[in-house]
């Protein structure tokens, strides 16, 4: 592929405030290039849902942690694998269940009789893309040891750090409505995540154009990496240096103060909560081919990015009539509802609007 | 518009003071309270900050024109302006209480009316502003125009009404526009606009016709006419609003007035003008002169009383006077006195015995055409000289002083009439103490010096000055002779004014001028009567024959009443042709040509500024697109600028960018509605995305690139012109709402 003039350091871990070259157009157009052939893969698994395969490459390219979250057989897996697949990472799928122990996710030290000495034997945690479906239906203490790693990008045992390689992203699927036996993110873990989705159904035209493509095998068979390792780096390495001016993010964090304060909101977002909000545009600005951030890309990412941090009151919830589903975090009423919240938020925060400054 | 809403009622006092630089004082005022609010607004501070802003616009405003000399700094008003400014409010409403209309604009009237219409300013600014009652502002006006109404009653000036109505209507629609229009989440679309075009052409029409109703209304319904309105509320308005001479003697400042206006006409048979009273002041025991009282008078229908005192051997002629009254509004009747008979009058009036006024409570003396017979008393030195100096009981009051008088006035007036002993000496030695050069005639001595008005210090300060007009020298001389115990009055009229034209039956025919109200004293001789005396210098007035100190050897001379009509004829016209040597028969057109002159410059001034104030939103509006278009060849910024300019635009055709809306998404949204020229818009857009999100320093742009975006903008512009209807064209260029939505977001 085309050469990359993006400056090539080798941590992928986040370094807000380093400078950071400016990308050239080439760099740029090579960014599009890549992210595009990524999305057309996204797209032939799930069909007509480009909102959700844009959302997840963002999430990707950010270095964050994708939540899916929706009733079972909407193709959350698939499109976990479909975007795991389609770069050239290692990719490791772990099926949570009530019985997973932590040490499955993060790996164990086993004494080796032949060395005679203990070796540790990684878990399903290092791979550059780690799909946990269900996360739900795992115990809280595995819960925590996977969402440890996911915030400190390293495992420790025995008192033996490892790192985990970069890119690290790890995409959780829920299942909202199977409540039986199964432990729900509590709001402090559902944090972590960068970006929740709901699938949500197909149309019908999108189901139908499903039938005809499984009948003789699955769309995911036929997804070839379109990227490698080292582009994908290079890729984040080019999100990450795009600019976002300070009336931008006085603006993401004016958004932010603005659910901590709002009567309907039980529980605002954290500082977390804006600093993925920004990196997020700053993805999707490159993604359009741009590298500075518009006011457009936070509004754009609000819902995605903050929706599943906040906690509204009661009050607001039976108003929206969707009850105790939605106290629990899920459930698509009390998802409308803090996504109709969340607009109101951002319709009544002033944009750094254009004609406002100089006029 | 408020300005205009409260300036043009100004158009109705008008009529109720002279000149036009009261007005001018006044519109400034009220231009400067609104200007601020309406800037304040400008700024978008929030709540009451622009009332009181205004406000302290307003306290500033007055003490800058009014009270400089007390301020702090110049603009601060300080406890002293506070009480210089109390003080002038008095002034201003003793002179409202003493002038007849139209009054003189003195200092204290403008300033009074400044601060009353600043504070309307403040109270319309507040009401449809702040509080959002534009229809309750209707009522400044109202209250303004009502004025006027109360006093003139008849001064209705249907076209001055027509406009304020108009604009009062305008400011309700306008109001009701935008208000709704702030309200409204999404701009309207072009169907829309077109809707509300017709609802525009339906509200002036319906405007139209409210005031055509208003006006037409009470002219074709016989139980509305003005009078059944307000001949009750004239009757039971006070004295001081019968809006005349008022009998007090400040009457300083009608004399002071810098144009006069006619009061009457007379023919007399008399050899020369003659003195007209109003009324006589009697009453010095409260320390300031009391007008007389009117309990004794009667009806006028029967017949005036002889005149008190006057015996039967003393010459007296008839002397028959008609007189026209054009512009006095007075409760008393000008008379010369004596007079026997009065006819022709219309309403009631009675006569008071002794002072023979004649007064009415139900009529007045406007437009009345009568005619008077009076006598011409013409007494001899021997029979003035030999008059008995016992004071009768019923006269007692007439020397009556106060307790506490400065021993001053005592000893001037003893010390003037040192070697003579009649009381009719003495008083022509008084006389001849003020008009032997000794005293000077200035109407604004007494002013500067403090010591105007008709009081006993007054006296005191003006004797010692030697400087006031009339009715400092009459009641100075009323005064001293009370002192030296002869019965003495002053009376309160016109002198005889410019002799006009003498015709062949022998009569003349004078006209009497505002400014020639005077004030004389008057004394009584017993067998003789009252006798009126001249005291005051400087007016070109020839005192009474009989009152010169060398009347004993001319009535000597030739004792016949001839001669001493003779006597006073030759040199009574020459003094008049001093004072006015054209007379007034060229002076009068001239005067009514340049008032008529005034008041069409005043309406082309008013028309003038009511187009200049219309253009004003159209001009500032395209100031700022020729601004920001210029600017974009060199600013930082250029896309910015243009884009700012584009939705602007936008927003005068009623597209608005609302809260939390991107410029993309704003674009976005005015696409779907207009037919916006995608590329233009696109291309400046990125440009101005660029300007303000991207990395700075992307380097200056070039010539080339900027005369692109401002292509770009002109393409815009001119799509969105060529899309919009007419009548939305004009509304974009004429009321440029981007404009109104600064003042609006308050």
């Amino acid at each position: 592929m085309t050469n990359m003039v993006g400056e090539q350091s080798s941590g992928a871990s986040g370094r807000p405030g380093a400078a950071l070259a400016q990308p050239g157009p080439d760099v740029l157009m090579e960014f599009g290039e890549l992210s595009s052939a990524i999305l057309a893969n996204l797209q032939r698994v799930i069909n007509g849902k480009s909102e959700i395969a844009r959302l997840s490459l963002v999430v990707l390219l950010a270095e964050g942690h994708l939540l899916v979250e929706d009733v079972p057989g909407v193709g959350k897996t698939t499109l976990a694998k479909a975007l795991a697949r389609s770069v050239g990472c290692s990719v490791s799928r772990i099926q949570f269940t009530p019985d997973l122990l932590p040490s499955d996710v993060t790996g164990v030290s086993i004494y080796n009789q032949h060395e005679r000495e203990f070796e540790f034997k990684p878990g399903a945690v290092f791979a550059n893309i780690v799909i946990a479906d269900e996360i739900n239906r795992a115990s809280p203490k595995t819960q925590s040891a996977l969402l440890e790693c996911m915030e400190e990008r390293q495992v420790s045992i025995d008192g033996q750090t490892y790192f985990l390689d970069a890119p690290f992203s790890v995409v959780a699927t829920q299942n909202p409505i199977e409540m039986e036996g199964t432990y729900a993110l509590p709001e402090a873990q559902r944090d972590r995540f960068m970006v929740r989705v709901s699938m949500g159904y197909p149309d019908a035209k999108a189901e139908l154009a499903m039938l005809h493509n499984r009948e003789l095998q699955s769309p995911l068979d036929t997804i070839d990496a379109v990227v490698t390792r080292e582009q994908l780096m290079r890729m984040i390495e080019v999100a990450r240096s795009v600019f976002v001016s300070p009336a931008v993010e006085q603006y993401a964090v004016n958004l932010a103060q603005a659910t901590r304060k709002d009567p309907d909101i039980r529980l605002g977002v954290s500082p977390r909560a804006t600093l993925h909000l920004v990196r997020a545009a700053k993805v999707s600005a490159a993604l359009d081919g741009r590298d500075y951030v518009l006011p457009d890309d936070i509004d754009e990412l609000v819902i995605p990015v903050l929706a599943h941090r906040v906690l509204l009151t009661r009050r607001s919830l039976s108003d929206n009539r969707a009850g105790g589903i939605a106290a629990a975090g899920s459930g698509n009423g009390g998802n409308r509802a803090v996504d109709e919240v969340l607009r109101r938020i951002v319709a009544n925060t002033s944009v750094p609007l254009v004609a406002a400054r100089n006029a | 518009m408020l300005f205009l809403l409260l300036v043009l009622p100004l158009g109705g006092i008008g009529t109720l003071l002279s000149g036009d630089n009261w007005w001018w004082g006044t519109a400034f005022v009220t231009g400067v309270v609104l200007a601020v609010a309406a800037l304040t607004r400008l700024l978008r501070v929030p709540g009451i900050v622009p009332s009181l802003a205004a406000f302290v616009a307003w306290v500033v405003t007055i003490t800058v024109m009014f009270a400089p000399d007390e301020a702090l700094f110049g603009v601060l008003p300080s406890f002293d302006t506070l009480r210089t400014i109390r003080g002038g409010l008095a002034d201003a409403g003793a002179s409202i209480a003493v002038q007849s209309i139209p009054a003189d604009p003195v200092t204290s009237i403008v300033a009074l009316l400044g601060l009353s219409f600043g504070l309307l300013a403040l109270l319309a600014d507040a009401l449809v502003f702040a509080v959002r009652m534009p229809a309750l502002a209707g009522l400044v006006p109202l209250a303004i125009l009502s004025v006027p109404y109360a006093i003139h009653q008849q001064v209705f000036d249907t076209t001055l009404f027509a406009f304020i109505a108009a604009v009062y209507l305008l400011l309700l629609w306008l109001s009701s526009r935008f208000g709704v229009a702030a309200r409204l989440p999404e701009p309207p679309s072009i169907r829309g606009g077109i809707r509300a075009g017709r609802n525009g052409l339906r509200a002036v029409l319906s405007a139209v016709l409210a005031i055509a109703l208003a006006i037409v209304l009470p002219a074709v319904t016989p139980g509305l006419t003005p009078e059944s309105f307000h001949t009750p509320l004239a009757a039971q308005l006070p004295s001081v609003y019968s809006s005349g001479v008022d009998p007090t003697i400040q009457l300083s400042l009608d004399l002071r007035r810098s144009n006069p206006v006619l009061s009457l006409s007379y023919t007399t048979t008399a050899t020369s003008g003659l003195y007209l009273k109003l009324v006589n002041i009697d009453d010095f025991t409260d320390g300031a002169w009391q007008p007389e009282g009117t309990d004794a008078s009667h009806a006028l229908a029967a017949g005036v009383d002889a005149p008190d005192g006057l015996a039967s051997d003393v010459t007296t002629s008839n002397i028959a006077t008609s007189v026209q009254v054009s512009g006095l509004r007075s409760d008393w009747l000008p008379l010369p006195y004596p007079a026997t008979a009065v006819s022709g009058l219309t309403g009631d009036w009675s006569v008071t015995p002794g002072s023979l006024t004649v007064t009415s409570v139900d009529s007045n003396s406007d437009g009345q055409n009568y005619s008077a017979t009076s006598l011409a008393v013409q007494p001899t030195a021997a029979q003035l000289e030999s008059a008995d100096p016992t004071v009768p009981d019923a006269l007692s009051s007439f020397v009556a002083l106060p307790g506490d008088i400065s021993p001053f006035i005592r000893n001037t007036a003893r010390s003037v009439t040192a070697g003579v002993s009649s009381n009719y000496d003495k008083a022509v030695a008084l006389q001849k103490y003020f008009t032997s050069g000794a005293f000077t005639y200035s109407v604004t001595a007494p002013v500067e010096g403090h010591y105007d008005g008709g009081n006993f210090a007054a006296v005191a300060t003006f004797l010692s000055a030697k400087s006031g007009y009339c009715i400092h020298f009459a009641s100075a001389m009323a005064v001293m002779a009370r002192t030296l115990g002869i019965p003495a009055r002053i009376a309160i009229g016109y002198h005889p004014g410019n002799a006009k034209s003498a015709q062949t039956d022998g009569t003349t025919s004078y006209d009497v001028y505002s400014d020639q109200l005077h004030a004389w004293p008057e004394l009584w001789f017993a067998g003789i009567g009252w006798l009126s005396f001249e005291p005051t210098p400087g007016l070109g007035l020839v005192p009474p024959a009989y009152s010169l100190s060398n009347y004993a050897a001319v009535s000597a001379a030739a004792p016949t009443r001839d001669s001493a009509g003779s006597t006073a004829a030759p040199t009574t016209p020459k003094a008049k042709a001093l004072t006015d040597p054209t007379a007034g028969q060229v002076v009068d057109p001239q005067v009514q040509a340049a008032e008529q002159g005034r008041a069409w410059l005043i309406a082309l001034v008013v028309v003038l500024l009511v187009a200049l104030l219309a253009a004003i939103p159209a001009v500032v509006r395209r100031a700022r697109r020729w601004r920001r278009l210029r600017s974009m060849m060199r600013s930082e910024s250029p896309a910015t600028l243009g884009w700012a300019e584009v939705a602007d635009t936008l927003s005068d055709y009623r597209f608005e960018v609302v809260q939390g809306e991107t410029a993309r998404a704003f674009a976005g949204r005015v696409g779907n509605l207009y037919h916006m020229p995608a590329e233009p818009v696109a291309d400046l857009l990125r440009a101005a995305e660029l300007e303000q999100f991207a990395r700075a320093g992307a380097g200056t742009l070039s010539t080339e690139r900027r005369a692109e975006l401002v292509a770009d903008v002109r393409r815009i512009l001119t799509a969105v012109s060529a899309q919009a209807s007419t009548s939305d064209d004009r509304r974009a260029l004429l009321l440029p709402l981007s404009l109104w939505a600064r003042m609006r977001a308050f």
